[in-house]
C-alpha cells in the first residue's frame, strides 16, 4: 500500500480501485478481439511469412542470395542482429534497474517492456544462427558439446562463443524474471476466468497462487534477487555483443569505447522501442490512466540522457582515432564521415545525436505524437549506428586492393522485415493472452482505502519510503 | 572508381546468368540413348545431367581404360617413379611439351590433373605460364569433338578417310589445287608428314599463319640477313632493355624463358646493386610496361618516327650517317633522347625490341641493334627461337582461294581469327573439299564437310623443336578420351601411307625412326634404345649450341625511309592478347576466362582501354557502350574501360573474345575484324577508327576496384642508386615499433615455440611481373571453383592467391601521389607507376582469424600453417572480416554439381582435373590459401620413406613452382641454411602490416626501380 | 501433519489497512496468524504476521558460486587439458582473459534458475497446482486473514470481534479434513 505526497503526480489517475485495475487490465482478455488487433494480427503474420521464405531461401541456395561479399562478410545481418539485441535491453533495464532504484513509475510499463525484450532477443537470435554458411550444423556446434570424435570442443577465445552463452542467458533469464512477476496476474485471471479451458490454462501456468503472505515474502525476495542479477546480466550482454567488434583487428571495430558505447545505444534503442509500442498500447488498450503523460515523460527523460552519452561516445571515437596517429584508424572514420557511405553515418548523427535533444523542451516530451515520431527517429539512427560501424569499417580496412562496396540484396530485407513480422505477432499474442500491466504491482500503488482522501499519513516516513 | 550502384545485386540476375541460358539451350531431349548422345555434334555433357549414368560410364570408363593399358606399354618412362602400372595415390608424371615450352604432366590414376614446367628445359626452366598451366582441362572439355563429323554429323573414322582419301586422289588427278592451312609448325616429324603429303598430291601447298604471328620478324630478318627466323633474345645479357609495344614479358614469342632471363637481371643484392634498365614505348599498358623503369606512352603509329628519332640520335652520337627523317619525333619527358643516352652508354650490352609486325620496323630495329653491336651479344641469330616454315602466307591463299579445290585446316581456326574470316567462310562453300582437324567443332570446323577431331596434346604424341636444336617431345599421358584421331595419322593416311593403317601407334613409330635419322644420326652415340629411352625419360634432347655470330647486313637503313610509315592518323587501334586467353583457341577454358587481366583486373569480357584525357574529350566513362567500326570491320558494343597510362587518342581491345562456337559461352567481341595489312604483313593496329557510345552501360568484372595505396606502409620501394647506398633503404622501420634483441616485437604473451619446421614465403616485387601464371597454378593444385561473371562482379572470386596492382602517378608537387582522391584532379594518368604485390594467406603467428572462429574450425599447426577444417566449419564469416589482408574465401554457393556455374565442376569429364588430394569445398565453409598442405604433407612422407630429414626444395608450392620469375620462394624458416631463410634476412624483407603484430609467415623483398633521381615517394605517407 | 481435521476462522476485508491492524491486534492478544491472502504484496503484512525473512538469498549465493566453479573448470579442462591447441598464438596453457566472459554469465544463469527452482520447491508451487481459495476475488481486491482454531490461546469471539471491529465485510468458518 503506497502513500504518495501530494505534490508528486500520481502514478496511476482518475482514482482507480483495486477492482478496476483489474477489470481494466482483463477487459482486453476476456472481450473478443477488436477488428484492429485482427487487422494488426493478419499484417505482422504475413511479414511472419516473408520471414521463414527469405530464411528457406538463404538457408537452402546459399549464403550468396546475400549482398555480402569477398570483403564485407557481415552486413545487414549483424547490424540487425545487434539492432534488435540492444531494443531487448530496455525492458530488462526498466524491471531490474528500476526495481533496484524503487522507481515505482515502472510498475505499469514493465510488463510489456519485458515482453519486448523476450520477442526482441528472439528476433535478434535469428540472425546469428542463419548468418552461418552451414546453419543445419552451426548451431549445433556452437554448442560447447564435443565432437563425434570426443574431444573436439568450442573456440573459447572467440566473442561469438561469448555471445553464444551471453544470449542464451540472457534469454532464459528475462524469460523467468518475466514468468514469475506474471504469476499472481495469471492467478488472478485464472479466478476471474468463466470458461473450463481458460480456467485450465491460467491454471496451469499460475501453479496454484493464491496469494499467501508467505509466499508473497519469498516472492519479493526472489524478484529483487533476479533484479540485482539482471542489472549487471543486461549490462554484460551488450557489452560482449560490442566485443564481436572490439576484440578484431580491423579498423573502426579495435575500440576499447565500445561496451559503455554500446551499452548506453541499446538503453537508448530499447527506451524508443518502449515508446514506441507503449504509445500505441495505451491508446487503444484505454490505458491511459496506468501509463500516463508522466511515464512517457520519464522515458523521454532516460532517451535524452542515452542520447547525449551515444553522442558523446561517437565524438570521443573520433577524437582518439586522430589522437592515435594510427593511419588506418584515422582514415576508417573519415571514410565514415566523408565515404561513399557518408549518407549511413550522416542519418545516424541526426537520429541520434541532434534530435534526442529536443527533449530538453517539456511541453514535446509530454506530447504523445511527438514522442511517438521521435520513437521512430530514434530506432532508424541506432539502426543506422550499427550499419555504420559494421559496413563501413568493412568495406575499407587496410589494403585498399580489396575494397568493395556492400548493398543488400532484396532477400536480406525481407528478412529484416520478417523479423518485425515474428516480434509484432508475439507482440499482439501477448496483448491478447497475457495481462499487459503488472496488476499486482499497480494494486500496490494505489493510494490506501481508508487514506484516499486524507494526507496525513503522508508525511509519516516509515511508510512514506516503502 | 568506385561506382556504388554497380553493385545492386539480386538473385534473380543470378537465374538469368549466361551461363544458364545458354545451359538451356544446350540442353538434350530425354532419353537419349549413348551413340545419340555422342553424335551430338554440340556435345555438352555438363549439360546433360539426366544422362548422368550414360556418359559417366562412358567417360570414366575410357579413362580407366587409358590408365591402366595404353600409356605405359609404349614405354613412356615415368619422370620421377618408375612404376610399370599405375600404383594408386601415386602420381606419375611423363615429359611432354606444351606450344614449345617443355613441361612434365602429373597423372594420379591415369589422369592428367596437372602441367609443371620441365626443369631440365632450359626454355622452361620449370616454370609453366597461365595458359600452359590451364591447358590440362581442355582434355577434359566437354565441347571437344567425341567423333569425326560429316557435314556436321557423326560418321565413322573408315568412312571419313575413304571418301576424303578418294576425293583427294580425283583433286590432285584433275591437277586441282589442294592447299593444307596451319599454324607455325615447330615438329619436324609433323613436317615430314606434311612433305609426304606433298609428294604424294604435288598441287599442295602448306599455308601457314598464325592468328597472333611474327612474320614482321622473319621478313625483316630475310631482308637484313637472309635468315627467315626468330633470334633469341638474351636478355639476361642487356643491361639496357628497351621495348617498342614488345610485350615479352606477357605474350610475345618466348615469354616464359624471356621472363626468366629478363628478372634474372632485375634483382639487385646488397653484394652486386645492379639491375638492367628496362624502357618501353607503348600504347597500351602491357604487363611488360608495368615492370618498367621507363615508361613512355607512344602511340603505334608514330613507332615508326620514334624508331627513325632513336636511330639519328644514336647515329649521331657514334658519329654515323643519320636517316633522313621528315621529322624529328620526340616523347613527352625526352624519352628518345634519354633512351638513346642510355643505349648509347650500353653498346652490345643493350636490346631493343618492337612489337610491331612490319617488317620495315623491325627491320630498322635490326639496324639500331646492329648499330649498337648487340648481334652476337644480346641477339641470337644462329641459335633462333623459331624458322618460318610453309610455302606461302594467309594472304596468298586467301588471293587464289577461288582456284582451290581442297582445303585441309590443321588445327587452326582462320574463320574465326583472321580479318576476312568472313570471307573465307563463303568461298569454302564452293572448294569441293574441305576437312578440318580441330578438336572443336569451332568456326572453321563447321565452316567444313569433314571434322577429322585431332587429339588433346595429353593424348598425343610428337616431336618438337622448341628452339633451333632444343628437342621435346610430346607424349600421351593418356589414351584419347573420344574417337579422336592424330592429326598426322589423318594426313599420312589421306596421302596413302600404307604404314599408317593401325592409328596411333604408327605416328610413334614414325616418330622413332625420325628422330633415329636426324636427331641421333648427327648428334646421338651408343645404342639408339638407350638414347630414346632416356630422351624420352627427359621429355627433352639438346644438340650443342652455335657461337652467335654478328650476321651480314645486307639492307641500308637509309632504304627505310619512305616505307616507314610516318602518316599519323586520328586515332589507333590497338590489338592485343591478353596473358592467358591469347589468341582465343582457348576460348572455352573457364579457368583463362576467370583470370584477372594482370593490369586491368578484369575478366570474363573484353573492352575498349581507353586513357582519361581521351575518355574525357569524347565524354565515356568506365563501363559506357560504345560501338566500334572501322569500315565492315563492326563491334556493335563494347564497354569501356579506363586505363591508366595509356597513350591519347589511342584504343586497346583484345583479341581471343568472341568465340561463337565450339564453347559453351560467348564472351565477349571478336575484334579480329580489324586486323589489317601493312607491307604483306598482318598489323595489329589500325587508325581512324569510329567509336560512339550507344548509351548502354555495362558492369565489367573487375578483382580490384580501387587502384592505388593511399599512401599506405604496403608497397615498399625505392631506387637503385638508393638501395647500392643503403640496401635497407625504404625498409627502416615506419613505425617506430618497438623490438627485442632478436629484432621480433614484443608479445604480451607467451610465444608458441615452432621447434622443427616453420614453413613460409618470401615474395620478391622486384621480380614479380605479375604474369598471374601462379593465380592458374593455385586453382587447379587446389581445385578453386570457378565461379563466373556475375559472382566476381558481385566480389566473390575464389582465387586462393591474388595479385593486387596499384598504381601511383606523378604529380608535380610531391613525386608521385598514391592517393586516389587525388587521382582525379591529374589531367592525365599517363605517367604512371605500377607495382604488382602477389597477396595470400599469410599464415600469421597471431592470426586474428583463429582467435574469433567459435568452433576452431581455423588453429596453427606446429609447422606454422594456418590451417582450415572445412569439415568442422560453420562459416561465420567472422575469420574473414577479422583478416587484415582479406584473403580468405566463402563458398557462397555449392560449386561443384550445380547447373548455375556450368563450367567444370558440374560434369563427370570436367571433374576428372580435380586433384584427389584436395578436398572439394562444400558450400558454406571458408577457405584460402593452405600453402599447398597436401604437397608438404607428401614431401615428409617421402622424406620418411626414404628415413632422412627434409631438406631445402623437397617441398615446392603450386605457385613457386610455376613462377618463371622465381619470385616466390617456399620454405622452411627455421632452417638456416634454407633459401627462404637467407632471403628473409635480406635487408629488403618486410612484412605487410608488421605494426599490427600479426607476425605473418609471409615476407615481401622491397621493390627497387632503376631510375634516376630520388625515390618514388607516397605523396600521401603517414600525412 | 496429523490426521485430525484442521478447522480455520477466516477474516475477509476490502482494506490492505484493516487486515494489517486486525493481524497486529491478534498478535498482541497472542494469536498466532495461520496466513494471510492478499491480491498484492502489502509491505510489512510479514513481519507484522512474525514471519521471519527467508533465507533464498543464502541458495542464490550457492547457486551462483556453483555456476562460477563449473564454468571456471569447464572452460580450463577444454582449451588446457583435453586438447590444447594454437590459437592465434595465444598461450597454449590457457589464455585466461577470455575466459571472464562465459564465467560471468554462468554465474547468473546458475544463480536465477537454482533461485527460482528453490522458490518454487520452497512455495510448494508446481505448474496446474490446483489452488485453495478461501474467497474467488482474493487474487483481485480482497484480503483474507486465516487463523487456525488450534493456535495457540485461540479465543473465537475475540477473534471475531477483532474482525468486526477492523471492519471486515465477512467472517468465514470452513474445516479441511487433511
Amino acid at each position: 500500500m503506497s502513500y504518495e505526497s501530494p505534490i508528486r503526480e500520481p502514478l496511476v489517475t482518475g482514482g482507480k480501485t483495486a477492482a478496476d485495475v483489474s477489470n481494466d487490465i482483463c477487459r482486453p482478455l476476456e472481450n473478443k478481439p477488436t477488428k484492429l488487433w485482427w487487422l494488426g494480427f493478419g499484417l505482422a503474420l504475413i511479414c511472419l511469412g516473408i520471414l521463414v521464405y527469405t530464411l528457406a531461401l538463404s538457408s537452402f541456395i546459399g549464403l550468396g542470395t546475400w549482398g555480402i561479399n569477398k570483403t564485407v562478410g557481415w552486413a545487414w545481418d549483424i547490424t540487425n542482429f545487434v539492432f534488435w539485441v540492444g531494443i531487448g535491453h530496455a525492458g530488462t533495464l526498466i524491471s531490474a534497474i528500476l526495481l533496484l532504484f524503487r522507481q515505482k513509475w515502472r510498475m505499469s510499463i514493465n510488463r510489456s517492456a519485458e515482453a519486448m525484450t523476450i520477442f526482441a532477443v528472439m528476433c535478434a537470435a535469428i540472425f546469428p544462427l542463419f548468418h552461418m554458411g552451414r546453419v543445419w550444423i552451426g548451431p549445433v556446434w556452437a554448442l560447447p558439446l564435443p565432437n563425434a570424435l570426443g574431444s573436439l570442443w568450442v573456440n573459447f577465445n572467440s566473442p561469438l562463443l561469448w555471445d553464444v552463452f551471453a544470449i542464451s542467458t540472457y534469454f532464459s533469464v528475462s524469460l523467468l524474471f518475466w514468468y514469475l512477476g506474471m504469476i499472481p496476474d495469471l492467478a488472478t485471471i485464472r479466478d476471474r476466468a468463466t470458461t473450463p479451458i481458460r480456467k485450465f490454462m491460467y491454471r496451469f501456468f499460475s501453479m496454484g497462487w493464491d496469494g499467501s503472505v508467505r509466499t508473497w515474502a519469498r516472492y519479493e525476495v526472489v524478484s529483487l534477487i533476479l533484479a540485482g542479477i539482471s542489472t549487471p546480466l543486461v549490462l554484460s550482454v551488450h557489452t560482449i555483443v560490442s566485443m564481436d567488434f572490439a576484440t578484431s583487428v580491423i579498423p573502426g571495430w579495435h575500440t576499447t569505447i565500445f561496451p559503455p558505447y554500446f551499452v548506453a545505444g541499446a538503453i537508448f534503442s530499447g527506451f524508443g522501442m518502449v515508446l514506441t509500442l507503449l504509445v500505441i498500447a495505451r491508446k487503444v488498450l484505454k490505458l491511459e490512466a496506468y501509463i500516463t503523460i508522466g511515464h512517457l515523460d520519464a522515458m523521454c527523460r532516460v532517451i535524452l540522457l542515452t542520447g547525449s552519452m551515444v553522442g558523446l561516445a561517437y565524438i570521443t571515437e573520433f577524437f582518439i582515432a586522430w589522437y592515435s596517429g594510427v593511419e588506418y584508424e584515422r582514415y576508417a572514420f573519415l571514410n565514415r564521415m566523408s565515404g561513399p557511405y557518408w549518407w549511413a553515418y550522416w542519418s545516424m548523427m541526426t537520429c541520434n545525436v541532434i534530435s534526442p535533444q529536443l527533449f530538453w523542451v517539456k511541453k514535446w516530451r509530454r506530447n504523445p505524437n511527438f514522442i511517438f515520431f521521435m520513437s521512430i527517429v530514434v530506432n532508424i539512427g541506432m539502426w543506422f549506428e550499427r550499419f555504420v560501424i559494421i559496413v563501413t569499417s568493412l568495406h575499407r580496412d587496410y589494403l585498399p586492393s580489396s575494397w568493395v562496396m556492400y548493398s543488400p540484396t532484396w532477400v536480406e530485407i525481407g528478412i529484416f522485415i520478417g523479423t518485425f513480422g515474428l516480434f509484432f505477432t508475439c507482440f499482439f499474442l501477448f496483448a491478447r493472452y497475457l495481462p499487459v500491466i503488472n496488476m499486482s504491482e499497480v494494486k500496490s500503488i494505489l493510494p490506501s482505502k481508508s487514506h484516499a482522501n486524507e494526507n496525513e499519513h503522508a508525511h509519516q516516513p516509515e511508510v512514506v519510503t516503502q | 572508381m568506385e561506382n556504388k550502384t554497380q553493385y545492386w545485386k539480386g538473385l534473380e540476375e543470378l537465374n538469368k546468368d549466361p551461363e544458364f541460358v545458354q545451359l538451356s539451350k544446350n540442353e538434350f531431349a530425354e532419353g537419349l540413348p549413348l551413340d545419340e548422345v555422342l553424335n551430338e555434334n554440340d556435345l555438352d555433357l555438363s549439360s546433360n545431367r539426366r544422362d548422368f549414368l550414360k556418359y559417366f560410364g562412358f567417360s570414366v570408363s575410357a579413362v580407366a581404360l587409358a590408365a591402366c593399358n595404353k600409356a605405359p606399354v609404349k614405354n613412356v618412362i615415368p619422370y620421377v617413379v618408375q612404376p610399370e602400372e599405375v600404383i594408386p595415390g601415386v602420381p606419375n608424371y611423363y615429359a611432354s611439351t606444351f606450344r614449345n615450352v617443355p613441361v612434365v604432366v602429373k597423372t594420379r590414376e591415369g589422369r592428367p590433373i596437372k602441367l609443371e614446367g620441365n626443369e631440365k628445359s632450359g626454355i622452361s626452366n620449370g616454370g609453366l605460364d597461365a595458359a600452359g598451366q590451364a591447358s590440362v582441362l581442355s582434355l577434359y572439355d566437354s565441347k571437344r569433338l567425341p567423333l569425326p563429323l560429316k557435314g556436321g554429323n557423326r560418321t565413322s573414322w573408315s568412312v571419313l578417310d575413304s571418301e576424303v582419301k578418294a576425293k583427294l586422289q580425283s583433286i590432285a588427278a584433275k591437277g586441282g589445287q589442294i592447299r593444307v592451312v596451319s599454324g607455325q609448325i615447330s615438329s619436324p616429324a609433323t613436317l615430314g608428314i606434311l612433305n609426304d603429303f606433298k609428294t604424294t598430291f604435288p598441287t599442295a601447298k602448306h599455308v601457314v599463319y598464325e592468328a597472333v604471328g611474327y612474320e614482321g620478324i622473319y621478313g625483316a630478318n630475310e631482308m637484313c640477313f637472309g635468315k627467315a627466323v626468330i633470334p633469341d633474345y638474351r636478355f639476361d645479357k642487356a643491361d639496357v632493355v628497351v621495348s617498342f609495344a614488345a610485350d615479352f614479358l606477357g605474350n610475345w614469342i618466348s615469354h616464359e624463358k624471356f621472363t626468366r632471363t629478363y628478372t634474372s637481371r632485375r634483382v639487385p643484392t646488397k653484394e652486386n646493386p645492379t639491375m638492367s634498365r628496362h624502357i618501353q614505348f607503348e600504347a597500351l599498358m602491357s604487363v611488360t610496361g608495368t615492370n618498367a623503369d621507363y615508361r613512355f606512352p607512344l602511340r603505334p603509329s608514330q613507332e615508326g618516327v620514334a624508331l627513325m628519332s632513336l636511330y639519328n640520335e644514336l647515329a649521331k652520337g657514334m658519329g654515323q650517317a643519320q636517316l633522313a627523317t621528315p621529322t624529328k619525333f620526340e616523347t613527352a619527358g625526352n624519352g628518345i633522347s634519354e633512351t638513346a643516352k642510355a643505349l648509347l652508354k650500353a653498346q652490345g650490352k643493350s636490346l631493343v625490341v618492337s612489337g610491331s609486325n612490319d617488317p620495315y620496323i623491325q627491320s630498322l630495329v635490326n639496324q639500331i641493334n646492329l648499330m649498337l653491336g648487340n648481334y652476337g651479344q644480346t641477339i641470337d641469330l644462329d641459335n633462333y627461337i623459331s624458322a618460318r616454315t610453309g610455302d606461302m602466307g594467309f594472304e596468298q591463299f586467301m588471293k587464289e582461294i577461288s582456284g582451290v579445290s581442297a582445303v585441309i585446316f590443321y588445327n587452326t581456326n582462320p574463320v574465326y581469327n583472321t580479318a576476312n574470316g568472313a570471307a573465307l567462310k563463303a568461298a569454302l562453300e564452293k572448294v569441293e573439299l574441305t576437312v578440318s582437324t580441330g578438336y572443336y567443332q569451332d568456326e572453321t570446323a563447321s565452316a567444313c564437310k569433314y571434322v577429322a577431331p585431332d587429339n588433346h596434346f595429353l593424348e598425343s604424341w610428337d616431336f618438337v623443336e622448341c628452339e633451333r636444336g632444343k628437342y621435346s617431345f610430346v607424349q600421351p599421358t593418356i589414351a584419347p578420351i573420344f574417337e579422336t584421331r592424330q592429326a598426322q595419322v589423318s594426313l599420312a593416311l589421306w596421302s596413302g601411307n600404307e604404314a599408317f593403317g593401325k592409328g596411333d601407334q604408327d605416328y610413334y613409330n614414325y616418330l622413332r625412326n625420325h628422330v633415329k635419322n636426324t636427331v641421333f644420326a648427327q648428334y646421338g652415340s651408343g645404342s639408339f634404345d638407350t638414347f630414346w629411352n632416356e630422351a624420352l625419360h627427359d621429355g627433352i634432347v639438346e644438340i650443342p649450341e652455335l657461337t652467335a655470330q654478328v650476321p651480314s647486313n645486307n639492307m641500308l637503313a637509309s632504304s627505310l625511309v619512305g616505307k616507314i610509315s610516318t602518316k599519323v592518323p586520328g586515332n589507333d587501334l590497338i590489338l592485343y592478347t591478353k596473358v592467358g586467353l591469347g589468341d582465343g583457341s582457348d576460348g572455352n577454358n573457364p579457368w583463362l576466362q576467370e583470370l584477372p587481366d594482370p593490369v586491368s583486373k578484369v575478366c570474363w569480357d573484353n573492352y575498349l582501354a581507353i586513357g582519361k584525357v581521351t575518355a574525357q574529350e569524347m565524354g565515356l566513362k568506365q563501363g559506357d557502350l560504345v560501338k566500334v567500326s572501322k569500315g565492315n570491320a563492326v563491334i556493335e558494343s563494347i564497354p569501356v574501360l579506363i586505363q591508366p597510362g595509356q597513350a591519347r587518342n589511342t584504343f586497346g581491345i583484345a583479341l581471343g573474345y568472341g568465340r561463337t562456337q565450339g564453347v559453351k559461352e560467348t564472351v565477349g567481341s571478336n575484334a579480329y575484324p580489324f586486323v589489317g595489312m601493312a607491307n604483306g604483313t598482318l598489323s595489329y593496329f589500325t587508325g581512324d577508327i569510329t567509336v560512339e557510345a550507344t548509351g548502354g552501360t555495362y558492369e565489367l568484372a573487375q578483382t580490384q576496384t580501387h587502384h592505388s595505396i593511399e599512401g599506405r606502409d604496403i608497397v615498399r620501394e625505392t631506387t637503385l642508386a638508393e638501395y647500392a647506398k643503403n640496401a635497407a633503404s625504404a625498409n627502416e622501420d615506419h613505425h617506430g615499433l618497438i623490438r627485442d634483441e632478436k629484432g621480433e616485437l614484443y608479445s604480451l604473451w607467451k610465444e608458441f615455440d615452432y621447434s622443427g619446421q616453420k614453413w613460409g614465403l618470401a615474395i620478391d616485387m622486384n621480380a614479380c611481373t605479375g604474369c598471374s601464371a601462379c593465380v592458374i597454378a593455385c586453382s587447379i593444385e587446389n581445385n578453386v571453383p570457378v565461379v563466373g561473371r556475375d559472382e566476381v562482379r558481385r566480389r566473390r572470386e575464389m582465387h586462393w592467391i591474388r595479385i593486387d596492382r596499384y598504381y601511383s602517378f606523378a604529380n608535380t608537387e610531391n613525386g608521385y601521389t598514391t592517393v586516389e582522391d587525388e587521382y582525379e584532379d591529374l589531367e592525365s594518368h599517363e605517367n604512371v607507376k605500377v607495382v604488382h604485390q602477389a597477396m595470400m594467406c599469410q599464415h600469421c603467428e597471431h592470426a586474428p582469424c583463429e582467435t574469433v572462429c567459435p568452433v576452431l574450425a581455423t588453429t596453427h599447426s606446429s609447422d606454422g600453417l594456418n590451417q582450415m577444417t572445412y569439415n568442422r566449419c560453420i562459416g561465420t564469416k567472422y575469420c574473414a572480416n577479422n583478416c587484415p589482408y582479406k584473403v580468405r574465401r566463402f563458398n557462397w554457393f555449392r560449386y561443384n554439381d550445380n547447373d548455375n556455374f556450368n563450367y567444370y565442376f558440374n560434369n563427370d569429364l570436367g571433374k576428372m582435373v580435380i586433384n584427389p588430394d584436395v578436398t572439394v569445398r562444400t558450400r558454406g565453409v571458408m577457405e584460402k590459401c593452405s600453402m599447398c598442405v597436401q604437397r608438404i604433407q607428401a614431401g615428409k612422407l617421402q622424406a620418411k620413406l626414404e628415413g632422412r630429414q627434409m631438406k631445402d626444395g623437397d617441398v615446392q608450392v603450386a605457385c613457386a613452382q610455376t613462377c618463371s620469375a622465381g619470385a616466390i620462394i617456399f620454405g622452411d624458416m627455421n632452417d638456416p641454411e634454407s633459401r627462404i631463410s637467407k632471403v628473409f634476412a635480406k635487408e629488403r624483407a618486410y612484412q605487410v602490416l608488421e605494426e599490427i603484430n600479426v607476425q605473418p609467415s609471409v615476407r615481401y623483398m622491397t621493390k627497387v626501380r632503376n631510375v634516376e633521381g630520388s625515390t618514388t615517394k607516397n605523396a600521401a605517407h603517414h600525412s | 501433519m496429523a490426521s485430525k481435521n484442521k478447522k480455520f476462522i477466516y477474516g475477509i476485508f476490502d482494506d490492505a489497512d484493516a487486515v494489517m491492524h486486525s493481524v497486529e491486534k491478534l498478535r498482541k492478544q497472542g494469536v498466532d496468524i495461520h496466513d494471510c491472502y492478499t491480491p498484492f504484496p502489502v509491505h510489512g503484512l510479514d513481519r507484522a504476521m512474525g514471519i521471519r525473512r527467508s533465507n533464498l538469498t543464502v541458495g542464490a549465493f550457492i547457486c551462483g558460486a556453483i555456476g562460477c566453479i563449473t564454468a571456471i573448470v569447464f572452460q580450463l579442462y577444454v582449451m588446457v587439458g583435453d586438447w590444447p591447441m594454437i590459437i592465434g598464438g595465444k598461450p597454449e596453457d590457457g589464455y585466461y582473459p577470455s575466459f571472464i566472459p562465459v564465467t560471468f554469465e554462468l554465474t547468473i544463469l546458475f544463480t536465477a534458475f537454482g533461485m527460482g527452482i528453490l522458490f518454487f520447491i520452497r512455495t510448494k508451487m508446481v505448474h496446474g497446482k490446483v489452488e485453495q481459495l478461501v474467497d474467488l476475488r482474493q487474487t483481485d481486491d480482497l484480503f483474507v486473514v486465516a487463523i487456525e482454531e488450534k493456535a495457540h490461546n485461540f479465543d473465537k469471539e475475540a477473534v471475531n470481534r477483532t474482525f468486526v471491529e477492523e471492519g471486515a465485510l465477512e467472517i468465514r468458518e470452513r474445516e479441511y479434513d487433511k
